[in-house]
């Protein structure tokens, strides 16, 4: 797709749609059912009581097959079913970054440390920038996210993608974004009365303009 | 309610549908509270930019409703109903512990009020979510007394729902008259029953988070800035209590629904032995989900997902619920009733967030919603709808039985239609704002959030104004609503069979439903206590805010209020001594599988669970921290194995000597009684004096709470023992004092044999501690 983010955003894309469609379909039947009993079974002028209808002082009669348990297990087990394999299948994607090996040219490590409140962003030649991170198109990007600290969580709302920022551990999460442009980064956990303003650009730009302004950045250094 | 209504009853009263009264009216009073917070941030949201709320109140306000709504409305709501109801359902003319259900009422009140005044100290109430998440709840980001107070507060209201556990357990299980078997049970009391045992496992974890919180914020100790506690120990922590709290706080919600749609479709509930089977795997399960709060945390991949898959798999048993409550109407000849308006409701808030939330159970899908307006919209379709709707059903559906009178049903049903309205105009939006964080103060202009943002601060107002409806409504009810028979819905559980109000004993007779029909045989209601009334659980409950307030604002204060506290306490034993609210069992039904076990050692052993479950989170945080530490020096290094192996031979013996005193009060000897528990007694204060000489050379060391991981769970453990060792003395000597008064004979002991039984758990406690302590 020429069109797309990210392979982990239309990944998520579609795993949300697939949660969505079962969801409009299960709700479509059992809000279906629910219209209808209530309609079909109200009480109306003249209608008598049923014949099991509880009475002050008495044990209700049992009732219910183990059919319709039946039905409704094997059914919901199959639609549990597909959305844990797709869950699966969408988390086993991101646990494994499309590279060999860390070292890996094709991806670049940046390192991200929340703090009270921003975020700094630490580039493998050393570059640091604080409230923007500038990567480069097509690449995997792997972020070490930790906190010095609060806890604190990173997102990228737009590529569906976050983690959390915890103090003392380096999370890992990974990226490859396909589309040059510019995207908010903000902070999804509460970490204090900045918690609302702890948001960070991400400019996703070309290769060779990404280059050239990590030169500019470390020369200026 | 043949008392009148005087102060000194409501103050002093034990009846449990007084006390059911004195719970609906404090959590109405609580929601007043949360709701009004609630409106004011949902001010400030209304637009991008704006400047109703700082940031810092804006903080107060989301935890402090969320708190407040959580732990001191939705639940205790709840059990208004479950004491006014329970008792009655089961044919019971009490609970079992009377008194302390007074003492469960009074500890929730005053640590509501306490947790309350926390805005009004330097620095205002928490404000860090009501999830109160490490490091930024320790004392460095969140100096505020406020944040104190609020952990004490909360400490107290574990200590009330603990009493109140124990209470409805012993009453469920033993109180049941004649042919309420288990089967017969009504399922409102079943919920409850489910919900009793989830608290029972679910509460001692946070009591132990909220400890080691207090000693990191008093103390100085490092639970939660260390890297080997930290966010990681708190959430474990938190969350292993706060994902079966959402199943508390919904269970009885249920319970009402299984309630009023079998009374008001006319037909029996559909499946309702499957019902139970789905709630009590639900139940089960509920412990097994929490990690699922954790899933962009550090947690090894493996176990997040059999954590998704388990959270994806517990919406099994609730979509069985969903569905059987939906069948249960099929055949019938339903009456729209404002209980039943709100039960559908419910059912249909239900539905939606049911679904909502298996979206957050992916755990793919969660990278990107956990923190973000989608997971208020889902827990709010459940905790506020759902379960809310419910309580306003059950509401409706039992203040005929409760006042006499009847509200008026066009008002009711008015009710329902705007705040169904104002409720899906607050909450569906928030769907649409899958990317905005939550607990933000303000957000800007240009994410298209304000719409969404708008329309649920419109839906707000709606909603929270339309609960004046009810409020009016049940007023004007209360004053000057028709006068209603005994059953003016035809429900068929036992409250229906009695006069609305019922009277202060319940029943004139035993109830019998051994035929499965209610039958009085003439057999008379087991008798009640000599006294109904004590001012002793409000005051005691006041002396312990009064102290948890002084201990945060003034210690003098805090002087004041362990003098309350002891005073109290003293006088309440000597009530004990002399009886003054002893009541036999009597003859009741079916007892399975306690029939052997008196009501106060079933209610011991209860207790001993939540010890355990207590103890056992204490030790788990201990081996947590230590396992995650490079360096932990073996404790041989740090402690004198002399000192350690005395005192466990000391505490041993005593568990002897204890022995011994329930031996020689089986045979019938005060004399040997009382010789015993003073052997235990001294040995009980050797084990105090040995900790505290050890503990003062420990200090003198340098090894103080604050000087390392190491020092600071060897003083929390053993504190927490300590403090346990403390109050079994306590307990001994007020055994002492009833055997010098001849308290206790051959036949009657029970309390010498409870407390041993409590005083051998603490021993085994030590067993645990003491090789982690002092040899490994």
């Amino acid at each position: 797709m020429a069109s797309e983010l990210s392979p982990w955003t239309t990944q998520w894309m579609s795993l949300f749609n697939l949660f969505t469609t079962i969801a409009f379909i299960v709700g479509a039947v059992v809000f279906g059912f629910m219209i209808f009993t209530i309609l079909r079974y109200r009480y109306k002028e003249g209608r008598s009581e049923p014949s099991d209808a509880p009475q002050p002082g008495t044990v209700p009669k049992d009732r219910g097959k183990p059919l319709l348990l039946f039905a409704l297990s094997m059914t919901t087990l199959t639609i549990i079913s597909t959305l844990v394999i797709g869950t699966f299948g969408a988390f086993d994607f991101l646990l494994n970054p499309p590279i060999k090996a860390p070292e890996d040219e094709n991806a670049l490590v940046i390192e991200v440390i929340g703090f009270q409140w921003n975020w700094r962003f630490k580039y493998p030649n050393g570059v640091e920038t604080v409230g923007e991170l500038v990567v480069p198109a097509n690449k995997v990007i792997i972020f070490k996210v930790t906190s010095i600290d609060v806890k604190h969580k990173l997102g990228i709302p737009d590529f569906k993608i976050g983690v959390d920022a915890i103090p003392g551990y380096d999370n890992e999460i990974w990226l490859q974004p396909m589309k040059e442009g510019e995207y908010w980064i903000r902070c999804y956990e509460l970490c204090g009365v900045g918690h609302a303003l702890m948001a960070a650009k991400m400019k996703v730009v070309s290769e060779s303009e990404f280059e050239s302004w990590l030169e500019s950045m470390s020369g200026g250094g | 309610m043949e008392e009148g209504f005087s102060l000194k009853r409501w103050l002093t009263t034990t009846n449990h549908k007084d006390i059911g009264i004195l719970y609906l009216i404090t959590s109405i009073y609580f929601l007043i509270a949360g709701g009004i917070l609630a409106l004011l941030f949902r001010v400030q949201l209304t637009a991008p930019g704006m400047d109703f709320l700082e940031p810092s109140k804006f903080n107060q306000a989301i935890t402090m409703h969320g708190l407040i709504m959580v732990l001191w409305v939705v639940s205790p709501m709840a059990f208004a109903f479950a004491n006014y109801f329970v008792p009655i359902q089961i044919g019971a003319r009490d609970l079992a512990f009377p008194r302390l259900n007074a003492l469960s009422y009074w500890l929730y009140l005053f640590s509501g009020l306490l947790a309350v005044s926390s805005f009004f100290l330097p620095g205002g109430a928490p404000d860090v979510g009501w999830t109160v998440y490490a490091p930024l709840n320790t004392a460095k980001y969140t100096p505020q007394p406020g944040m104190t107070l609020g952990g004490l507060a909360l400490l107290m209201l574990i200590a009330s729902i603990t009493i109140g556990t124990i209470n409805f357990i012993v009453t469920i299980v033993r109180m049941r008259a004649p042919g309420i078997t288990w089967r017969n049970l009504p399922m409102f009391t079943w919920s409850i029953l489910l919900t009793v045992i989830m608290m029972l496992f679910a509460f001692p974890p946070l009591a132990v988070g909220i400890i080691l919180l207090g000693a990191d914020r008093i103390l100085g100790t490092m639970f939660y800035t260390s890297v080997e506690g930290g966010d990681l120990l708190w959430e474990h922590l938190f969350w292993f209590f706060g994902h079966p709290e959402v199943y508390i706080v919904l269970t009885p919600a249920l319970g009402i629904l299984f309630e009023i749609v079998p009374t008001f479709s006319r037909r029996p509930l559909y499946g309702r032995k499957f019902i139970l089977g789905a709630l009590s795997a639900a139940t089960l399960i509920s412990f097994l989900v929490w990690v699922h709060h954790m899933f962009n945390t550090t947690v090894n991949p493996i176990i997040k997902k059999i954590f998704s898959a388990s959270t994806i798999a517990i919406s099994l048993p609730f979509e069985i619920v969903a569905v059987y409550l939906i069948a249960t109407m099929v055949g019938g000849a339903i009456r729209f009733r404002t209980p039943m308006l709100f039960a559908l409701g419910s059912i249909t808030l239900f539905i939606i967030g049911g679904f909502s939330g298996v979206y957050n159970a992916s755990i793919a899908l969660n990278y990107a919603l956990r923190g973000t307006y989608w997971v208020v919209a889902h827990f709010h379709y459940v905790m506020a709808g759902t379960v809310l709707f419910a309580l306003f059903a059950g509401l409706y559906y039992w203040f005929p039985k409760m006042t006499g009178r009847m509200y008026s049903e066009k008002l009711g049903k008015l009710h329902f239609i705007i705040s169904f309205i104002g409720f899906n105009l607050l909450y569906f939006p928030m769907h649409f704002l899958v990317d905005m964080p939550r607990r933000v103060y303000t957000y800007p202009a240009d994410t298209g959030w304000t719409i969404f943002n708008q329309i649920a601060t419109v839906g707000s107002f709606i909603f929270g104004l339309s609960t004046l409806l009810l409020f009016i409504n049940l007023g004007r009810g209360l004053v000057s609503g028709p006068v209603v028979g005994a059953n003016p819905w035809k429900g068929w559980t036992l409250e229906w069979t009695i006069p609305s109000p019922p009277p202060a004993h319940n029943f004139d007779a035993l109830p019998d439903m051994s035929k499965g029909v209610l039958m009085f045989n003439g057999a008379p209601m087991p008798p009640g206590p000599k006294e109904h009334h004590t001012i002793l659980p409000m005051t005691l409950s006041l002396g312990a805010a009064i102290l948890f307030l002084g201990l945060v604002v003034a210690l003098p204060l805090a002087l004041l209020g362990a003098v309350i506290l002891a005073v109290s306490l003293a006088k309440w034993f000597k009530d004990d001594i002399l009886d003054r609210f002893a009541a036999p069992e009597g003859e009741r039904g079916e007892r399975w599988p306690f029939e052997g076990v008196g009501k106060e050692k079933l209610g011991t052993w209860v207790f001993l669970t939540s010890e355990i479950m207590l103890f056992g989170s204490l030790i788990s945080a201990y081996v947590y921290v230590r396992t995650r530490s490079a360096f932990w020096p073996p404790s041989p290094q740090l402690h004198d194995l002399g000192i350690g192996l005395l005192n466990t031979l000391i505490l041993l013996t005593s568990s002897l000597t204890m022995a011994l005193a329930l031996e020689a009060i089986r045979n019938g000897s005060l004399k040997d009684l009382k010789m015993w528990l003073t052997a235990t007694l001294i040995l009980g204060l050797g084990f105090l004096g040995i900790k505290a000489f050890e503990w003062s050379k420990l200090a003198a060391e340098g090894f103080i709470p604050s000087a390392n991981l190491p020092a600071a769970t060897y003083y929390v453990l053993t504190g927490a023992h300590g403090v346990h060792v403390a109050a079994g003395l306590v307990a001994i000597l007020y055994l002492i004092l009833k055997a010098r008064a001849g308290g206790f004979s051959r036949e009657d002991h029970s309390a010498v044999e409870n407390t041993g039984l409590y005083w051998h758990l603490v021993d085994i406690v030590w067993v645990f501690l003491f090789p982690l302590f002092y040899l490994i």
